[in-house]
């Protein structure tokens, strides 16, 4: 098998055994890898409406084809497992040397389930797995985390993925984080800490084979060639944060729980006021070229990252409008592994019932918009469980119910994901977008908004024309997120399917076609959907928060501008129609069979004949 | 920041003009130091002749802002009008008191 390993390794925390099975070449080729590879995985392995904390949920790490392969952009990972926020899929990707090394350990995916009886962390190398007692790291930062395991391994060179504090105590938004990057939407980090897994550690030597190394070398200087180009001029000079500025001008910028949508503070935490005021420098993933991420400096003298959707989320979405606070915030955050898009939006659901007299303790913590006090001391509360955290740290639509009081009115999620900085009232193809997407509001699984963005269509009207659009762009992130190649690759290619089918089969041997490559991304999406009818997806879920169809927008250029029931509705029914599923959203009998899902699961993983013998007693079980 | 660069004309004034004002985001800010820039153009203009004043008054945007013929948008940038459409036509007309806004064509993030 070239590009793969062909290989899983199964890790039962209850008992503390391993097994590495084989993975059926047809199950790759099918869902390819990433994201793909991790739903059919979580397909099979999550037992039918199994609970998200429950030992049986599945924590699923996926590598890729192209991962290793040296292509620009393609060192990510993916984690997949049962979300403790939606109750459907929860996928999320994560980058740099952590994908490197897994790959090395001579497996395409992790699968974890069960329940450690104490902390502990796990090392695969190679063949071989450890667990080891984490008790001493409980409430360490991410990175003082992957700092001691390195030192108590004495492998400088091994890479961890790891739960802060939020992730112990199972907020339900904790992310996974390696090298200070993070598998960071839907919660999984709550999912490793319910399983009291504290770190997975990998170090490893095998190279997945290539079938055409020369090919790939020359696809892989071309795309490295074009990202150096115009179309990645914003990535590689400003970073994500320039969306700030250009959403607000557009009226497209959330501000004070969506309540406005433009910010009239937000000019100092425009992207080109950071890069002028706070710049420290970029950094990039490993393999990567474009090197988007921007540090920038904090009054501590400390670097933090910021992209756009921690910026949006921790800034304006909370009415704050100074950088340092939100640098502050952004920065603990990442301390206690928290997904910024979810606590930003959790806290101005806060905020908001602060503002209508509701939730007295938000009152005592200062937590009302545009309070970097209260933000800051939030935060902490939620990683802690502390007080109000405790609520906070169930997301906003647990904390909406749990409230009462008309809360859930201003709770701004979707499937219980909390809504990016995307104005879905003023970008009515992305609306559709964030409204259907099977991980719940998410602009990543779906690039709704570049059609509402480029000028393709009326950003201001919708209709069931969008349907295929968002059908296309799921597709699209499916492949992109299961090859995987970044998404700020995406228009580095002149012909996407062909030329990422010509990738492929350089990389695997596979006679790839481009049709067989936008199959596979609708196959994905497809079992993404699937999943979550089996696990009780209703027509009431693919919809949006009651706010945004009751209410104008507020302030900027698309002001008095509705996004009502009966648009949104024409919208989904029009995707229900591209996506070919029955009038009210469900995965007919008919599309599995056209798509071949099912006879791309095989009945179950067999042992793998390649597993050395010797490998299991190396493995240290739990007392 | 810069305060906005003044009105000024960019091309010669011989019978009916009109006057726009480009917003620069992202890269095209940061390379004109401006956030503004004020434009006298013929009447009738299009979005061709636009760029093309824009690129006499701020060359330093040709070539990674403005394509090197300076009638159109490098590869990485798009143009919207008013805040309100986009527009990719190089031939699109403008009208007196527009806001021409030059950003990223790529929204992702």
């Amino acid at each position: 098998m070239h590009g793969f390993h062909g290989r899983l390794l199964h890790i039962d925390l209850n008992c503390g055994k391993s097994s590495w099975l084989r993975l059926e070449e047809s199950r790759l080729r099918a869902f390819l890898g990433g994201i793909g590879l991790g739903t059919s995985l979580l397909y099979d392995y999550a037992p039918p409406g199994v609970e998200p904390f429950a030992p049986a949920n599945p924590l699923i790490l996926t590598s890729a084809p192209l991962v290793g392969t040296g292509l620009t952009t393609t060192a990510k990972f993916a984690v997949v497992t049962k979300s403790p926020l939606s109750g459907f899929i929860g996928d999320s990707l994560s980058s740099s040397h952590f994908a490197l090394e897994l790959k090395r350990t001579g497996l395409d995916a992790v699968v974890i389930t069960g329940r450690a009886s104490s902390l502990v962390y796990i090392v695969i190398t190679d063949d071989a797995v450890e667990i080891r007692d984490a008790e001493p790291l409980r409430g360490k930062t991410p990175g003082e985390t992957e700092a001691i395991i390195r030192g108590e391994l004495s492998l400088p060179d091994i890479r961890v993925a790891t739960i802060g504090a939020a992730g112990e105590n199972r907020v339900r938004f904790a992310t996974i984080s390696n090298e200070g990057r993070h598998a960071g939407r839907g919660g999984a980090g709550a999912v490793m800490g319910s399983k009291n897994l504290k770190a997975v550690a990998v170090r490893g030597h095998q190279e997945a084979q290539v079938w055409d190394e020369r090919g790939v070398k020359i696809i892989a200087n071309r795309l490295r060639e074009r990202s150096l180009g115009a179309v990645t001029d914003k990535y590689r000079n400003i970073g994500t944060v320039a969306n700030l500025a250009v959403f607000n001008r557009l009226g497209a910028l959330p501000a004070r729980n969506f309540q406005q949508s433009t910010f009239d503070e937000g000019d100092a935490l425009s992207g080109e006021a950071l890069t002028e005021n706070n710049f420290s420098r970029s950094h990039g993933c490993a393999s990567c070229s474009i090197r988007c991420e921007r540090l920038f400096k904090a009054l501590s003298g400390a670097e933090q990252r910021l992209e756009y959707e921690t910026l949006f989320a921790l800034g304006p979405l909370c009415g704050i409008s100074d950088p340092q606070s939100v640098l502050q915030a952004a920065h603990l955050c990442d301390q206690y592994g928290m997904d910024t898009i979810s606590a930003g939006g959790t806290l101005a659901w806060a905020m908001e019932c602060a503002e209508r007299g509701l939730l007295p303790e938000t009152r005592k913590l200062n937590l009302l918009f545009g309070r970097s006090d209260g933000l800051l001391t939030a935060i902490k509360a939620i990683a802690e469980r502390n007080g109000l955290g405790d609520l906070l740290a169930e997301g906003s639509k647990r904390a909406a119910l749990d409230t009462g009081q008309g809360s859930a009115y201003w709770a701004m999620h979707v499937k219980g994901l909390e809504l990016p900085g995307y104005e879905p009232r003023s970008l009515k193809t992305t609306a559709l977008g964030l409204a259907v997407s099977p991980r719940g509001a998410c602009h990543n699984r779906s690039g709704a908004y570049e059609a509402d963005f480029s000028g393709a269509v009326d950003r201001f009207h919708g209709d069931r024309s969008r349907g295929g659009w968002v059908a296309a762009t799921e597709d699209f992130a499916a492949v992109l997120d299961s090859l995987i190649i970044c998404k700020f690759l995406r228009k580095c290619f002149n012909d996407f399917y062909a030329e990422a089918a010509d990738l492929l089969g350089d990389v695997s041997g596979w006679d790839c076609s481009a049709s067989e490559l936008r199959r596979a991304g609708e196959r994905i999406t497809i079992l993404k959907r699937f999943f979550n009818q089996r696990e009780g997806w209703q027509p009431q879920d693919d919809w949006l928060p009651p706010r945004l169809l009751s209410e104008a927008v507020p302030t900027g250029v698309a002001k008095g501008l509705m996004l009502d029931a009966a648009e949104l509705k024409e919208m989904i029914s029009g995707y229900y129609q591209a996506r070919g599923l029955d009038e009210n959203g469900f995965v007919t009998e008919r599309k599995l069979r056209e798509l071949e899902v099912m006879k791309a699961l095989p009945p179950g993983e067999t042992p793998c004949q390649a597993m050395k013998p010797a490998a299991c007693s190396k493995f240290s079980a739990l007392p | 920041m810069s305060p906005p660069i003044p009105i000024a004309s960019a091309v010669p004034i011989t019978g009916s003009f009109l006057s726009c004002t480009v917003e620069l985001f992202g890269s095209a800010q940061l390379l004109a130091k401006a956030k503004t820039v004020s434009l006298a153009l013929p009447s009738e203009p299009t979005l061709a002749r636009v760029l093309s004043a824009l690129a006499e008054k701020l060359p330093m945007l040709v070539g990674r802002v403005i394509a090197p013929e300076k009638n159109r948008l490098a590869s990485g940038f798009a143009c919207n009008i008013n805040g309100l459409a986009f527009v990719r036509d190089p031939s699109a007309k403008i009208a007196s008191g527009d806001r021409i806004l030059i950003l990223s064509a790529d929204a992702g993030g």
